[in-house]
């Protein structure tokens, strides 16, 4: 598990931590809601919430990518 | 450090105040039961809520604390506000609906439910040790901002013209805030809080915003900001895993995972807070608005400063070093130096743009950030004194009683908050342990919730079992840190505080393997089969068995968010239904049953004018709703006000 110093120097190591294992974190949840039923995508409430769910995740991951690309050039 | 305030200053302070009190203690001549006490009726709408968790989110030590770090560190400062996303989903979908649905008024009632009664009884106990642990040090740190901020002691001495020490200034200032915010929070309870709240979150949005745009201009432009800040500033996040002191894979596993999950899932305070909206519909929307909207919002507002502060060091309008004293070498003891540039930066700052009235707004925000947050806290530890001790020793007494309970409660924690505060002002280890409590117990609370509500078969033994030695495993860790190192992720162990930020991956580790080890065994050896089908709700297979339960019938999920405005008809019966014509229960699809919600139609009002009911038989009559007296009194309506109904489920 030790990560190496240098890849301290590149910005998106965070970016990429955070949104790979928060990504992988949130969408096994989403998978285990729909398989036991919690999340019944045959209801609109449930499926407009998914929706938002992941519109949210893609919002944030967009706006932490545009934001280092535009500092780091 | 400190400031003058000047007669405008306490002008603005003092009808700040008044308002809030007088707000607050309006608000509370409205609540009669102890629903209304602690959830204010489970009647508000998602933006109120939202925009009250604002005031509960930010603490009376946020400008300080996100300014500091937004000055050392830039605009990374903004991460703890912004990485909650990945534990909504199973906050939405799975943890609201289980309390929300069971009709729950604390966390400690689901592991009695879900369990058994020791392992609510410890749950209890970590909680109220907690909560009302932060009771005292919310009173501790507002007496220390509020002698960063002005010489408390001087206007003392103005006043009552006596000199006290250190503190007796402490306390005599979380005094006068506990007071304040006891007066409306010992009346109205939940209804008072969230009032007060939304007013007080606007204010610290405000004030926050007021203090970065006035430095700005003082820079001279956003362009002089921009160009005054280092590079590695500008990025959204903090370098992987260095400095030891700040890191984002820390940042992950402490912040967005266990600590988001201990706001939302164990917080009593939040927890009431979104259990106070008519729906579990409200609920979701209200927490959906504050994550993606307000939280980014107010994590400008608490470390903005900071950044500003950076900026104007460079260009040179605050000096390097913190009291700008004439003759200090600049470069001298540099590392000191910003460190203490940076705990003073907040106050600084606002120094450097305030004008009499405007300071005079700062300090008022700062402490409406601890009222709100101190009114939360006491609430939530009035809520599981009653609920979770009250109630078990003396059951079946009328609510009339148990409200009394409730209020009392709130005044012996908020004297207890007080006591706390010279204890934890001596005692440095008393604050140091309380913290410990809450990183050795949160990452095994974390794992038996989800356990408990994810997998049918955790059993309640694995369950006590798994919060006493996954805690004893964290704890461990606080003696023995190189056991956490394989977790590090090749973060330096700090000597002044070792692996701050990855215990909280360990202790999740640790704690899902026992809570897996022990349950196997469980049903190995012991032939456990704890999962019942008589508690529906109460995991994620079953939660719409609870949804029905709660509702007392099938639930109708047709046409959801339909709404229909009309007049209301009261009739002198006592009856708790609400009946509507015919057109209406069509254009809703609702039926005899179903769960309605009636409101006063004029949307800003937030719900405070409202009530639920069972919708009954169609009506005669094609333009009016009717409703029972009583429930008219209930929900504080308005008979000749226009009315919206909507069907919940």
């Amino acid at each position: 598990m030790l990560i190496p110093m240098e890849s301290q120097m590149t910005p998106w190591l965070p970016f990429v931590y955070q949104y790979v294992v928060g990504g992988l974190l949130f969408s096994a949840s989403l998978i285990l809601l729909v398989r036991t039923g919690a999340l019944r995508l045959n209801l609109a409430a449930d499926r407009r919430l998914l929706i938002a769910l992941i519109s949210g995740l893609l919002t944030f991951m967009s706006v932490h990518a545009i934001w280092i690309a535009s500092v780091t050039g | 450090m400190q400031v003058f305030v000047t007669p405008l200053d306490w002008s603005v302070i003092i009808v700040y105040f008044a308002m809030i009190v007088a707000i607050g203690m309006w608000f509370g001549k409205f609540t009669r039961t102890t629903k209304e006490f602690f959830l204010g009726g489970q009647r508000f709408s998602w933006w109120l809520v939202s925009f009250s968790c604002v005031a509960t989110l930010v603490g009376s030590y946020s400008f300080v604390q996100y300014s500091q770090m937004g000055f050392n560190f830039g605009f990374c400062s903004m991460t703890p506000y912004t990485n909650e996303w990945f534990v909504l989903p199973l906050f939405l979908v799975v943890w609201l609906p289980v309390i929300y649905y069971g009709g729950m008024a604390s966390i400690p009632e689901y592991f009695e439910r879900r369990f058994n009664r020791r392992t609510r009884m410890l749950v209890l106990l970590i909680l109220l040790l907690y909560l009302q642990g932060f009771v005292g040090i919310n009173l501790y740190t507002i007496g220390l901002v509020m002698n960063a901020l002005f010489d408390w002691n001087a206007v003392l001495h103005e006043l009552l013209g006596m000199e006290l020490s250190e503190n007796w200034s402490l306390i005599t200032a979380a005094t006068v805030i506990a007071i304040l915010a006891g007066l409306y929070l010992h009346v109205g309870g939940q209804t008072s809080v969230l009032m007060t709240d939304l007013l007080q979150g606007l204010l610290l949005l405000i004030t926050g915003f007021g203090v970065i745009l006035l430095g700005i201009h003082e820079l001279g432009g956003f362009t002089a900001f921009w160009d005054g800040l280092p590079a590695k500033n500008r990025l959204p996040f903090p370098q992987f895993n260095h400095p030891p002191q700040l890191h984002s894979v820390g940042d992950f596993w402490a912040d967005a995972i266990t600590g988001s999950f201990a706001y939302y899932f164990i917080n009593q305070g939040m927890m009431m807070r979104f259990l106070s909206a008519k729906s579990v519909h409200d609920s979701r929307r209200a927490m959906l608005c504050f994550v993606m909207v307000l939280m980014p919002i107010a994590a400008i507002a608490v470390g903005g400063a900071g950044w500003v502060g950076r900026s104007m060091v460079s260009n040179g309008i605050i000096a390097s070093t913190p009291t700008g004293e004439e003759g200090a070498e600049p470069g001298s003891n540099q590392d000191k130096t910003e460190a203490d540039l940076g705990k003073n930066i907040f106050v600084l700052v606002a120094r450097k743009v305030c004008q009499p009235g405007v300071f005079g707004l700062v300090i008022a925000a700062v402490v409406a950030a601890l009222m709100s947050t101190l009114d939360t806290f006491v609430t939530a530890v009035s809520a599981l004194a009653v609920n979770d001790v009250w109630r078990t020793f003396r059951p079946d007494r009328a609510d009339a009683y148990y409200l009394r309970v409730a209020r009392r409660a709130a005044i012996v924690s908020t004297l207890i908050g007080i006591v706390l505060i010279p204890v934890f002002a001596e005692f440095k280890t008393v604050y140091q342990a309380l913290y410990a409590l809450i990183a050795v117990t949160t990452p095994p609370l974390m794992m038996v919730i989800l356990m408990g509500v994810l997998w049918p078969r955790f059993t309640s033994r694995a369950a006590f079992w798994t919060l006493l030695l996954g805690s004893g495993a964290v704890l461990a860790s606080l003696f023995f840190p190189e056991i956490i190192t394989p977790f590090a992720h090749g973060v330096e162990m700090d000597p002044e505080r070792p692996y701050g930020y990855m215990r909280s991956l360990f202790g999740l580790v640790t704690s899902g393997l026992l809570a897996i080890s022990i349950t196997i065994v469980d049903h190995v050896f012991f032939g456990a089969s704890q999962w019942k089908e008589t508690r529906p709700g109460m995991v994620v297979t079953t939660l719409h068995q609870g949804i029905a339960a709660f509702k007392g019938g099938p639930p109708n999920y047709r046409a959801p968010g339909r709404s229909a405005v009309l007049s209301l008809s009261v009739t002198d019966c006592e009856s708790t239904e609400i009946r509507l014509p015919g057109w209406v229960l069509h254009e809703l699809q609702a039926e005899p049953g179903d769960l309605l919600y009636i409101s006063d139609a004029r949307r800003w009002l937030g719900g405070f004018r409202s009530v639920h009911g069972p919708a009954g038989p169609a009506t005669e009559s094609e333009d009016a709703i009717s409703v029972s007296r009583p429930l008219l009194e209930k929900g504080n309506l308005l008979a000749d006000r226009p009315t919206r109904v909507e069907k919940i489920i």
